[in-house]
């Protein structure tokens, strides 16, 4: 395994254990009512205090749970070549695209709502990407907003065939979600052995949890859906500023759901999700991609994974940047380094520009580009006689060349090979006619969307989950009075 | 002179000095508008200069803000009505559905500082309640708050709601992440901003 770097030694990484730990047992977190998640938790054995709300976990019975919270498990597809086993085996990353932005960046650079359509479009790009292993919902403006996220999910399955984290926008929404990714996995019973959607649940930091998210947790338990645990804090708004702060809150927020799930379904898998958010000092703004955001995530990871054992999912992609010039090309780069280095397993946020709110199927294309590099420095380095180039070493006399050699020519083509990024000298781009990135990602662009898309669901399927849409649209525009 | 320490007060965050040293400037005989003007509101104008620069952090605006309120605590029962009332009244919430605060916070926060009296109604606030709102406080503006583009439409219901419940006349101004000033001029909302700074530039320029 290659040497990942780490903020917190083993000692160190105790002592914050403990702080983690202290947390849950002396203050606890705060739930809303829930009808059936609260029976769950008293049942498993925690008290609740009804009145407050507040639960809180005694150190051995958070560590019960996270005995029994499995350390490797599966985000299953429809398409079973495109299972991902978490962690990852043979070390590395699997990567996921932005979840809910709504501002969409056209290849031509115009700026604009998402709509259903982008959405389908979207996801045909993403499937046809090798570094995305996964697929999110954007928030589409030409969906009913009752429905809005069942409709987003449609637009997703109806062209992929890999994994998707699903994020509902309202409780009632859920089970609604849930039948559909009943209906591409191909029933109740096969959901659970191939579980092709994962639901993300959130905290509302600091230590509170809404109906909507126990919600999540309870019905995703039950479905046998991994849970992606989140926890956003803006670290000087709803957080500690200091890292070792809010890496604290984050944990404690992210076991605190890995308790309720364990509750509700003993071994539901729990993907750890500390998605640290900085508050610039100036403006008050949640910042994904300043230094401290990205140092607060990578030291987070490090710790849950360490302490743990639990997967890790935060941001490894996006800016804060408006657009993708310079400045999102250089945060998202260093962002991905250091999750890469970090060990994080899944890296969020492909596509991704302006702290989540906005996405670009350029800067997707670009993402996979930036991927492929990260993974290859991120991956083992084996010794044996090839990788240590035993013969060849002796072979070549001082100062001859190794260019011509046959472990030269056996090995070159284990090489990255660069699909968009520029390696010209200033003179050939000069007359080439200074080609610049933006350009070559269009014509990428172009000819991936012009390709048949291999993930597009059969008909039976887009039919069935039609019928889901259309009994989904009835009951929430009931629902909500419209 | 005297002033001077209470407008340096605000500026220095002293929370555990403030009232004191107006108690003292007050038993001195200094009239109670002067320092409302010359020293918290003075103090106030600079502290938001200071930030709109960049020089001041949100943390420590807020702090002088905390500062400047609890002097006006001290002065506000001996300032006439006209003066207390200076810069009007503010209430603000995140509509209906919504949870996201962040923003409305600083934004309230913010227009507590420029000198609003600010009432928080918080998160997933209806529109009905948002008319009770109006009513109990009697607001020359109304903020609402929505980070999620299904909960914008309670910001129209709530200006509806407003007009049918004859309240026309209170000022209503927008804000979040996926809420434009299009989105604001379609829904007959008087005001948009993006930030909290232009928050309070805008609710000044409404309670004109
Ligand atoms: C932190 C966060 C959360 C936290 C909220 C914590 C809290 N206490 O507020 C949590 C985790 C709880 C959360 C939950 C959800 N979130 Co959220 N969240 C965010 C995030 C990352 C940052 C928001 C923030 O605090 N920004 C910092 C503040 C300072 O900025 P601001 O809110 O924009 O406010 C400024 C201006 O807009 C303006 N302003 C704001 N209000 C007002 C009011 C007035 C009157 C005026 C004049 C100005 C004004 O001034 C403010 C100060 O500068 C955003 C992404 C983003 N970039 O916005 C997503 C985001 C808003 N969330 C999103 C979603 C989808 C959700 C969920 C539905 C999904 C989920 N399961 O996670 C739930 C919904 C819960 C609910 N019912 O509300 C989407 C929204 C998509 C859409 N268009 O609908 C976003 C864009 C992220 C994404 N890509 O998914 N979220």
């Amino acid at each position: 395994m290659v040497a990942l770097f780490s903020y917190f030694s083993d000692s160190e990484t105790e002592t914050m254990k403990e702080q983690v730990f202290r947390l849950l047992a002396e203050d606890g977190v705060k739930l809303d009512s829930h009808p059936q998640l609260i029976p769950a938790l008293t049942k498993a054995g925690y008290q609740m205090d009804e009145a407050s709300g507040i639960l809180k976990i005694p150190v051995d019975r958070m560590k019960a749970a996270l005995e029994e919270a499995p350390k490797s498990f599966k985000l299953g597809a429809r398409n079973p070549e495109r299972i991902l086993q978490l962690p990852k085996p043979g070390g590395g990353f699997w990567a996921r695209t932005c979840t809910g932005g709504h501002a969409w960046l056209e290849p031509d650079g115009s700026y604009r709502r998402v709509t259903l359509n982008d959405v389908a479009k979207w996801s045909q790009l993403s499937n046809a990407l090798d570094e995305i292993s996964f697929l999110s919902f954007l928030f589409a403006d030409d969906a009913p907003v009752y429905s809005a996220d069942v409709h987003s999910m449609v637009s997703v399955v109806n062209n992929t065939d890999k994994h998707l984290w699903v994020q509902p926008y309202e409780a009632k929404n859920v089970d609604y979600l849930v039948k559909l990714g009943e209906a591409v996995a191909g029933g109740a019973a096969k959901l659970k052995e191939n579980p092709v959607i994962s639901f993300i649940a959130c905290s509302l930091t600091p230590r509170l949890f809404k109906h909507m998210d126990l919600e999540i947790i309870y019905k995703s338990a039950l479905a046998g859906t991994p849970i992606q645990a989140c926890s956003l804090p803006g670290a000087g708004a709803t957080s500690p500023i200091t890292v070792p702060g809010v890496v604290i809150l984050a944990t404690a927020e992210i076991l605190a759901m890995t308790a309720m799930a364990q509750a509700v379904q003993p071994g539901t898998p729990v993907v750890a999700c500390p998605i640290i958010f900085s508050s610039d000092m100036r403006s008050g703004r949640s910042l994904q991609s300043s230094a401290e955001a990205i140092k607060a995530g990578s030291a987070c990871v490090q710790f849950i994974k360490k302490a743990f054992a639990l997967p890790t999912h935060n941001y490894g992609l996006g800016s804060d940047a408006a657009g993708l010039g310079e400045q999102n090309m250089a945060e998202r780069t260093m962002l991905l380094t250091a999750k890469a280095l970090s060990g994080q397993d899944i890296m969020g946020g492909a596509g991704q520009t302006e702290v989540a709110v906005c996405v670009s199927p350029l800067q997707l294309i670009a993402d996979n580009e930036l991927l492929s590099m990260a993974r290859v420095l991120v991956s083992p380095i084996e010794l044996n006689d090839n990788s240590m180039a035993t013969a060849v070493l002796k072979k070549v006399e001082p100062g001859k060349e190794f260019i011509s050699q046959s472990h030269t020519v056996k090995n070159c083509r284990n090489l990255l090979p660069q699909k968009n990024f520029n390696r010209m000298t200033m003179t050939a781009w000069k007359d080439a006619g200074e080609p610049d990135l933006q350009a070559a990602l269009r014509a990428d662009y172009e000819k991936i969307m012009a390709a048949p898309n291999t993930g597009a669901a059969s008909a039976d399927l887009t039919r069935e989950l039609d019928e889901i849409v259309k009994a989904a649209d009835a009951a929430l525009k009931e629902a909500a009075g419209k | 002179m005297a002033i001077n320490d209470v407008y340096r007060a605000v500026l220095d965050f002293e929370e555990d000095q403030i009232a004191d040293l107006i108690e003292k400037e007050l038993t001195e005989g200094v009239e109670p508008n002067k320092l409302l003007q010359e020293g918290l509101i003075a103090a106030m104008d600079a502290v938001g200069k200071a930030f709109s620069e960049g020089e001041i952090f949100v943390p420590e605006m807020l702090m002088a803000a905390q500062t400047m309120k609890l002097g006006l605590d001290v002065l506000n029962p001996r300032l006439g009505d006209k003066d207390a009332q200076s810069r009007g009244v503010i209430v603000i919430g995140t509509v209906k559905g919504d949870l996201h605060d962040i923003g409305k916070n600083l934004v309230g926060m913010m227009l507590e500082g420029g000198g609003f009296e600010v009432h928080d109604l918080g998160i997933d606030v209806s529109p009905e309640a948002f008319v009770e709102g109006v009513k109990k406080y009697q607001p020359a503006i109304l903020g609402l708050s929505a980070l999620l583009t299904t909960t914008m439409p309670v910001m129209e219901e709530t200006v509806k709601a407003l007009k049918a419940a004859g309240l026309e006349q209170v000022k209503v101004m927008i804000g979040g992440a996926p809420v434009t000033r299009d989105f604001a001029e379609n829904i007959g909302a008087d005001g948009f901003s993006a930030d909290a700074p232009a928050a309070v530039e805008l609710a000044r320029s409404l309670s004109r």
